[in-house]
């Protein structure tokens, strides 16, 4: 029946109770081996279960402790098409074997095959950022992508969703880990966007579907972007941002962490030259990150003309105002918009208000 | 004996004929009015009767039945008052005079002096269509009727002047007429482009866009200016028409608006109504089908600061008018046309707060709340606006404050250039600018080379512009392609056009 074995069958019926504690799962799953169903597993966790949370609470899952309950739930996922993954489970990712408090069960949507993959890699970053951050993130993707990398991140606005809409627009694979469960998305106007992640890449939740996302669990939920990939890149984030969650794990668990640098005073950026401060990897060109995995980089020639380039020179000091472009070419303000329009469309500026910057530092002859 | 006496009501902008008939008969003394008055007709019976009394003649003290023909149309305002008076006069044999296709027009004062009274110039105008000549109006609004061509008006201070007159006793000269000469601009405005200090960028999109009658949208923090730059749009517009001005005129007129010194609304109307408008003050309506705002905006601009600020429902009706220039405001008491041919001319914060996008302050909108505020402008009425363009916060503008710009008079000049050159180019498609053309226009007049369309394609990829986005970006590629004197659009004309959007 629906594919699980016996074992894994009361794990997931076990975590399907959402106020059974995580530490009281785990102990009681610790105490329990080879159950060959669940009024017997619940047998053998029985004195655990009065000892530390009294008669009522066993009383309460003797009662569900049956056949129907199970097929209900389980129905829910299937036609959900939600997969559980217990960690029990062949597939239960190895990299979360070692971290704190490893999910019990995880409910994916997707490939679940990704979830032990190599090439995984976390790009995150803060909600609010700047365009040319967000610029920025949709150039690092597609180079991570090329070098046959398979981004990891959130499902927030901003950054997040710039890193999905990039891969899907680039027909590869991603990863997407919520914080709540996949029935309760925040935002809930990505909903979209998770269906389209699904379809070739990877939606991961610790929680069962029903679970409301809560503010404590948008940090904890880093945990696993960095756990499931070999580096992590922060594209941007305030000194408060839960971004800098992630990079703390990624810290802790030992994976590579590259940050994008600011200029002193751009708030959406302090949490990041902070990093910077305390020893990340600094990077402001995806060769950066490809060269570190000994990957050869295959950027494309830009083919800049004449015009081009004299807006392009103006901007290597770093972004400008379109009046101060003017005046330093000596031309009308509207003789060089057409120009910044092809710069832009050809992503090589972003326009950020009427102020235009360099998304990329290799174009100095 | 019974007498007859032609007045004119005003249903909308359109005159429309009352006779009014007057019996004196006998029986117990009685001042009746019949004939479909409203509040302010009814209550002239009170004026009329003291009136006449203070001009030194008598109110018959007989039975008086007055009777406004047609009975079925609805006779509102006060304007009625000069009409009753005479006619109760001639009635009561105390005028004798030929008063057959004169039209009596004013609101008497209890003293018996003549008031001034609203729409004067749209109903001279009616009333010329149906062949009327001669008009007796109030001294106070002989300056709006001054512009009429082919008409004899006379205009009196008091009933008895007016009394005089057709006694032959002391004969009123009629009103010199006249001609329009459209005034200079720098008179009409308090305000000139040359004073916005830096914004290159958003006055160039102003250019643009009232060279082509495109709408437009600024987008920037609070305090940048974007009022003071709206402010601009009128003085940069082509110079009014009598045609226009006249239309213009009828509208204020009809709402009570117009200055006693000008007589004609010269410079282009500026209205800025308050994000607490209702749809009804918006449109028009009540239950006198008043104009609203946007037909007291026509041939001139209607800003709208603050835009998300406004109610769904009243932003949304924008939308009608916006495609047909005009607006049909059905009531329970009756249907008029109103002209709303207007520029509109809106503004918002990039968010709530204000600085979402600034790298130096933080923004403390949630990304809901940003997303809601938007939401607010729907997507069919900001696709009636090709022009969204970023107003720079004030420390640019501080650093390119010293030069000083162009006037508005310079632009202007421009503008009528550009302006002719669409007129000359849709004399057979009955609109006027390129802000107006349809999908059929398009195909006609903005034919894209192969390289624009490979630019256009290219645009759609790199900066996700939604389809929508895409006969906008050709309309006002279309205006600057005018702008430069170009038959063909260009390229760059194409890739400028890219740039007024906001991302």
């Amino acid at each position: 029946m629906y594919d699980y074995t016996k074992e894994q069958l009361c794990i997931i019926w076990l975590d399907s109770f959402l106020g059974l504690e995580y530490k009281h799962k785990a102990q009681i799953l610790e105490g329990v081996n080879n159950t060959s169903s669940i009024t017997a597993f619940l047998e053998q966790s029985k004195d655990y279960l009065i000892n530390a949370l009294g008669e009522n609470v066993y009383s309460t899952l003797k009662s569900s402790a049956n056949r129907e309950y199970l097929e209900f739930i389980l129905n829910i996922y299937k036609k959900k098409g939600i997969t559980a993954i217990t960690f029990r489970n062949e597939n239960y990712p190895k990299t979360f074997k070692n971290i704190n408090c490893p999910p019990i069960v995880i409910y994916c949507k997707g490939d679940t095959s990704l979830l032990n993959a190599k090439n995984l890699f976390g790009v995150v970053g803060s909600r609010k950022s700047l365009n040319s951050s967000l610029a920025l993130t949709e150039r690092y993707v597609k180079e991570l992508i090329k070098a046959d990398f398979i981004p990891v991140t959130g499902i927030a606005e901003g950054v997040d969703a710039k890193v999905l809409t990039t891969a899907i627009e680039e027909k590869s694979k991603a990863i997407s880990v919520i914080a709540g469960g996949l029935d309760n998305l925040y935002p809930k106007q990505h909903f979209d966007l998770v269906e389209k992640v699904s379809e070739k890449g990877l939606v991961v939740s610790e929680y069962p579907p029903q679970v409301e996302p809560r503010p404590f669990m948008f940090p904890v939920r880093n945990r696993l972007i960095s756990a499931l990939s070999i580096g992590v890149l922060i594209v941007s984030g305030g000194m408060k941002s839960g971004t800098l969650y992630t990079a703390e794990y990624a810290e802790e668990y030992g994976k590579d962490l590259f940050v994008v640098p600011y200029s002193a005073g751009v708030i959406s950026g302090a949490g990041c030259n902070d990093l910077i401060k305390r020893g990340a990897m600094l990077t402001d060109t995806p060769e950066d990150i490809l060269s570190f995995y000994g990957v050869e980089s295959s950027s494309e020639e830009l083919n800049l003309s004449v015009e081009e380039k004299e807006i392009v020179n103006v901007l290597f000091s770093g972004e400008k105002h379109i009046e101060k472009i003017s005046s330093a070419l000596n031309k009308r303000v509207f003789e060089i918009m057409p120009t910044l329009s092809v710069l832009e469309i050809k992503k090589v500026v972003v326009k950020n208000g009427n102020t235009y910057g360099l998304t990329r530092n290799d174009l100095e002859d | 004996m019974i007498a007859k006496v032609l007045t004119y009501t005003l249903i909308g902008l359109k005159g429309v004929p009352v006779s009014v008939e007057v019996d004196v008969n006998n029986g117990l003394p009685a001042f009746e009015v019949v004939g479909l008055a409203d509040t302010a007709v009814k209550e002239s019976k009170e004026r009329v009767r003291t009136a006449i009394k203070n001009s030194g003649r008598q109110v018959p003290t007989r039975r008086v039945t007055i009777n406004l023909a047609p009975a079925d149309i609805k006779k509102e305002g006060s304007s009625l008052d000069l009409a009753l008076a005479v006619g109760v006069l001639k009635s009561s044999g105390q005028l004798i005079a030929d008063t057959d296709r004169v039209v009596f027009l004013g609101e008497l004062s209890l003293d018996g002096s003549l008031r001034r009274i609203n729409g004067v110039l749209p109903t001279l105008i009616s009333a010329t269509e149906e062949g009327y000549k001669k008009f007796i109006i109030p001294k106070d609004n002989e300056k709006e009727a001054s512009f009429v061509d082919g008409i004899e008006v006379l205009s009196a201070k008091s009933l008895t002047e007016v009394v005089d007159h057709f006694s032959g006793l002391n004969p009123l000269t009629p009103i010199e007429k006249h001609d329009y000469k459209s005034k200079s601009a720098k008179n009409l405005y308090d305000t000139d482009l040359s004073l916005v200090k830096g914004q290159t960028v958003a006055k160039r999109a102003l250019e643009v866009a009232v060279s082509g009658g495109h709408n437009l949208l600024f987008v920037g923090a609070p305090g940048t200016g974007k009022t003071m730059l709206a402010k601009c749009i009128p003085t940069i517009m082509p110079d009014m028409t009598f045609q226009e001005a006249l239309e213009t005129t009828k509208i204020h007129s009809v709402a009570g608006m117009l200055k006693d010194s000008d007589g004609i609304v010269f410079s282009r109307p500026f209205r800025s109504p308050h994000h607490t408008a209702t749809t009804v003050s918006m449109t028009g309506g009540s239950a006198s089908l008043r104009p609203g705002e946007i037909s007291l905006a026509h041939n001139g601009v209607l800003f709208l600061d603050e835009m998300p600020e406004y109610s769904r429902a009243t932003l949304e009706s924008l939308r009608q008018p916006l495609e047909d220039g005009d607006i049909t405001v059905s009531r329970a008491s009756g249907s008029v046309d109103y002209p709303a041919n207007f520029i509109l001319c809106g503004s918002m914060n990039p968010c709530p707060c204000g600085n979402y996008g600034s790298s130096d302050r933080e923004c403390t909108c949630t990304p809901a709340q940003i997303s809601k505020y938007k939401a607010k402008i729907s997507g069919p009425l900001l696709d009636r606006i090709d022009i969204q363009v970023e107003v720079d916060s004030v420390k640019y503008t501080e650093l390119s404050g010293q030069t000083l710009g162009e006037t508005s008079e310079q632009v202007r000049q421009r503008v009528n250039r550009t302006r002719l050159i669409q007129k000359e180019r849709f004399k057979n498609d009955g609109i006027t600018t390129n802000a107006d053309m349809g999908e059929k226009h398009i195909k006609k007049y903005c034919k894209l080379s192969n390289e624009c369309e490979r630019i256009l394609k290219s645009t759609y990829e790199s900066l996700h512009l939604s389809p929508r986005a895409r006969s906008r970006i050709i309309k006002v590629a279309r205006t600057i392609a005018d702008m430069d004197l170009y038959d063909d659009i260009r390229p760059e004309h194409i890739l400028e056009a890219v740039s007024y959007r906001h991302s």
